[in-house]
């Protein structure tokens, strides 16, 4: 081994774990408004594999529970296995609540299903998944509907009970943020805010308070069915039920989405020093290969 | 100057030029080899997946994906393994992952722009510089690897394996979506 660029990228790596510590926040602690307790949710999460996403379940669950959310639904592409194994694996260690859930997707539309038993076909129209999820007792949501997603979603708009009104989208490009707003506004629908997670914008990034006399699951997917959520742009306009959202306003208010919350300073240590010790690992290498020293044309010398 | 740059960095700048160097020496052997550049290539994938997630390196995120996205440098290996028509040496192992320097510094400068404030999340625009960029970064990987394999044949069968074994593991809900739409299944 070379060793100098070795102990450099140590060193560096060893820097950010340690520093990487120091910010890890503290428990959330339970929030009340009235009669209601508000749970900070986050029902669009994916999972490795198959969804193109970076984390497997139980990793979804751990970062979920770090960044202060107490419900989740993981939502797999046309499937829910992955999603069972993230539900078990929070129940065993005491994690966020965990909603069996599952992005249908197809090509004219996507859709949120929350609260399933099994896994729902994707080879249906709009209202027919909108169908089929009811029938399982779950909710449905429209995922991201962007102006393209609109047609397929026409024949479905009676019958779906929530909109992605605050989306990754929406803080991308002011026309995304137009085009989700003016789906969510077409009637009365549950207002949400998800984050979408593949590899980054983080669990949570953006979010979903739902209001409920008690934590458990029947009362949070009833809450997402009859419109007691409210979810925060960056600029603090709020979506959701104005009863809501004027009682969060008389309480202190709620968390804003689209505001990145990386930690302070010990946290911008840690992701400095990891950059600068990848790249000396990478530039400078960790292993030479046996008596090669030089690339000179000369050869390799012993 | 370049002499003190990694193997990986070197073979990027000069491929041919390198890897006639280096087959000049003996193919090195030895358990570790079959070993430690794959694992290098997944320490520094896993530490950009713990600084996209959080935005700081964890070390429980970095343990923890390197057990299940070991499944990459496997699947590679894989793909050697065709080629050699299972007689593969550590030492080609070693060698052939040498080839990654692309594909590391990639996957670096991506967590660094993500797990940045405007990085966070990614505008149409810096979709189109990502995708080109990766675009770029593989086809460069190809020519590393051909020079490599100094054959067509040998680099075809190994991306075969490999990419299609990638791509399943990873997005497969979604490519069966599509492939299944298009045929109306």
């Amino acid at each position: 081994m070379e060793t100098g660029p070795v102990r450099l990228a140590a060193v560096l790596i060893a820097i950010a774990v340690l520093s990487g510590l120091v910010d890890y926040p503290a428990p959330r602690q339970p929030v009340r408004m009235g009669e209601y307790r508000v749970l900070a949710g986050d029902f669009h999460v994916h999972m490795f594999p198959l969804d193109a996403a970076t984390l497997s379940p139980w990793d979804v669950v751990v970062e979920a529970r770090r960044r202060g959310l107490d419900v989740i639904a993981l939502t797999g592409h046309n499937h829910t296995w992955t999603a069972r194994i993230g539900r078990w694996f929070s129940q065993m260690t005491g994690g966020p609540m965990v909603l069996i859930g599952e992005e249908v997707i197809t090509p004219p539309y996507d859709m949120i299903a929350v609260g399933l038993t099994r896994t729902v076909r994707w080879q249906r129209s709009a209202a027919a998944t909108a169908a089929e999820i009811h029938r399982q007792g779950g909710v449905a949501i429209a995922a991201h509907p962007l102006r393209g997603y609109w047609p397929a979603y026409d024949e479905a708009m009676p019958v779906i009970d929530g909109a992605e009104v605050l989306h990754p989208m929406a803080f991308v490009a002011p026309e995304f943020a137009a085009e989700l707003r003016e789906f969510y506004e077409r009637r009365e629908l549950t207002a949400v805010g998800s984050s979408d997670f593949h590899a980054n914008a983080y669990p949570g990034f953006s979010r979903t308070h739902v209001f409920v006399r008690e934590v458990t699951e029947q009362a949070v997917l009833d809450a997402l069915r009859t419109h007691q959520t409210v979810t925060v742009d960056r600029d603090g306009t709020a979506y959701g039920n104005a009863h809501l959202i004027r009682l969060a306003e008389a309480n202190g208010g709620l968390a804003r989405s689209g505001i990145v919350e990386n930690g302070g300073m010990w946290s911008s240590l840690s992701r400095y020093a990891a950059l600068a010790g990848m790249i000396v690992a990478v530039l400078f290498g960790l292993f030479r290969p046996h008596r090669y020293h030089r690339v000179d044309g000369r050869g390799a010398a012993g | 100057m370049l002499s003190s740059l990694s193997p990986e960095i070197q073979i990027m700048l000069r491929p041919k030029r390198t890897l006639l160097e280096l087959n000049k020496l003996p193919l090195e052997d030895g358990r570790w080899l079959l070993w430690r550049r794959p694992l290098f290539v997944l320490l520094i994938l896993c530490c950009s997946f713990s600084l996209m997630t959080s935005g700081r390196l964890s070390l429980h995120l970095v343990a923890s994906t390197a057990i299940y996205w070991s499944f990459l440098p496997l699947v590679q290996i894989l793909g050697l393994i065709a080629v050699e028509r299972g007689h593969l040496k550590a030492g080609t192992i070693d060698r052939f992952f040498m080839g990654h320097g692309p594909t590391l510094l990639l996957v670096t400068a991506f967590a660094a722009w993500t797990s940045s404030t405007a990085g966070i999340v990614l505008s149409p625009a810096s979709v189109d510089f990502w995708a080109l960029t990766a675009a770029a970064m593989l086809l460069w990987s190809c020519w590393i690897d051909y020079r490599f394999f100094n054959s067509f044949r040998k680099l075809a069968i190994q991306r075969a394996i490999s990419w299609t074994l990638f791509s399943v593991i990873f997005m497969g809900s979604w490519l069966w979506n599509e492939i299944a739409w298009r045929l109306g299944l």
